[in-house]
This record gives structure tokens, C-alpha cells and sequence, in this order.
């Protein structure tokens, strides 16, 4: 291997920046849940631990080879489309007090959801970053609604929590 | 990259069984 290959590139190193980003607050998330709900207390809360420990520390690792970024970016959204979807149906289920909005923005998990969601956002960059090649590249138009663009990750947000909100009311 | 090409085999399954778990999740979580 020449001496350039080893090098490392201001694009590796960004990489390596939001991959870093992205093991902090998964790791921070993961500490938040496992303080409030401690798997040791109930089996329930087994899902969110696992789902953790794969967050911190196998997420990142995948988001580095090309071989694994699909399946790393895949899985980062949908864990974190699942993540929304049940805190927010745990706001519903645990709010209180009167409609508005001082008690839906601290009287809800929306602080939770919007560090969630920035994790699904860093996650997208890494996944963006391996198509700069220049600074001038253009983004293709169209397709909005396909993967691996931001409509895909919307319809599939809709979808699941229809499908989710259905088990949830029609099979009681 | 490979494309996961919409509407076949592969395709199929992976949504029937996300559906069903999904629909499944919907139905054990209760948050009570």
C-alpha cells in the first residue's frame, strides 16, 4: 500500500467526527433509559437495553466500512423510528394537566424525541458523505419517496406507527 | 451497493414480517 493510501482524507476525518457524534448520544440516550428504567427491574425493559448496547457499540463500527454502511443506516433509522413512535406513545398514555403548550413541550418526551431524531440526522450525514467525491457535486432531482432519501424515512415513519397504533387499538 | 429491489422476494418478506412485529409491538407495549 502506497504511502498516499494510508493518509487520511479530510473526508475520512469528518467521518470519523459524526461517527464519534453518533456513539456520544447513543451512549447518552442508552444512559438516560437505563437510569429510568433499569432492565434488572423488569423484563420489559430488556428491549431498550439491547437495543442500546447495539446503538453504542456496534452502530458506529458499522457506519465505517462500506460493506456494512447500508445495513448501519437502515438500522439507525428504524431503531430510532420505533424509538419516536413509543415515546410518544408513552407521552400519550402518561400526560397530564391541561392542552398546551408549555405542557407539551415539558410535560411530554419531546426532548427525548428531538435527541433521537438528531441521531437519525448524523446517522444520514455519515450515510451522505460516502457520495462527495468534489465540492461541486449535484445532488440527483426526483425520487424523493425512494430510498435512501428523506420522503423513504417519512412514509416508512407514517406507515409504522399506523401499524403499530393498529396493534395497539384493534387487538386488545 | 446492491439495490434491494422493491416488490420481490426479499422485499415481501422483510415487510410481512416487519408488519407482523410491528403490529405485535403495538399490542404488548401498554406503558401501564
Amino acid at each position: 500500500m502506497g504511502e498516499e493510501a494510508q493518509q487520511l482524507t479530510r473526508k475520512k476525518v469528518l467521518r470519523n467526527t459524526l461517527v464519534l457524534a453518533l456513539f456520544c448520544l447513543a451512549l447518552g440516550g442508552w444512559l438516560l433509559h437505563t437510569r429510568i428504567h433499569s432492565p434488572l427491574a423488569e423484563d420489559e425493559n430488556l428491549i431498550p437495553f439491547m437495543s442500546g448496547i447495539f446503538s453504542v457499540f456496534i452502530l458506529p463500527i458499522l457506519f465505517l466500512f462500506r460493506k456494512t454502511i447500508v445495513f448501519a443506516y437502515l438500522a439507525n433509522g428504524f431503531l430510532i423510528i420505533i424509538g419516536i413512535i413509543t415515546m410518544t406513545h408513552f407521552s400519550i398514555v402518561h400526560f397530564s394537566g391541561p392542552l398546551n403548550l408549555e405542557s407539551l413541550l415539558y410535560n411530554t418526551l419531546l426532548a427525548d424525541i428531538l435527541i433521537a431524531l438528531g441521531k437519525f440526522v448524523i446517522g444520514k450525514a455519515i450515510f451522505d458523505l460516502q457520495f462527495v467525491h468534489t465540492d461541486n457535486d449535484i445532488v440527483p432531482k426526483g425520487r424523493y419517496f425512494q430510498y435512501p432519501n428523506t420522503g423513504f424515512w417519512i412514509v416508512h415513519f407514517v406507515a409504522l406507527a399506523l401499524v403499530y397504533g393498529a396493534g395497539n387499538i384493534l387487538w386488545k | 451497493m446492491h439495490r434491494f429491489m422493491p416488490y420481490k422476494l426479499g422485499w415481501w418478506i422483510v415487510h410481512v414480517i416487519g408488519v407482523i412485529l410491528l403490529f405485535w409491538l403495538g399490542h404488548t407495549v401498554t406503558f401501564r
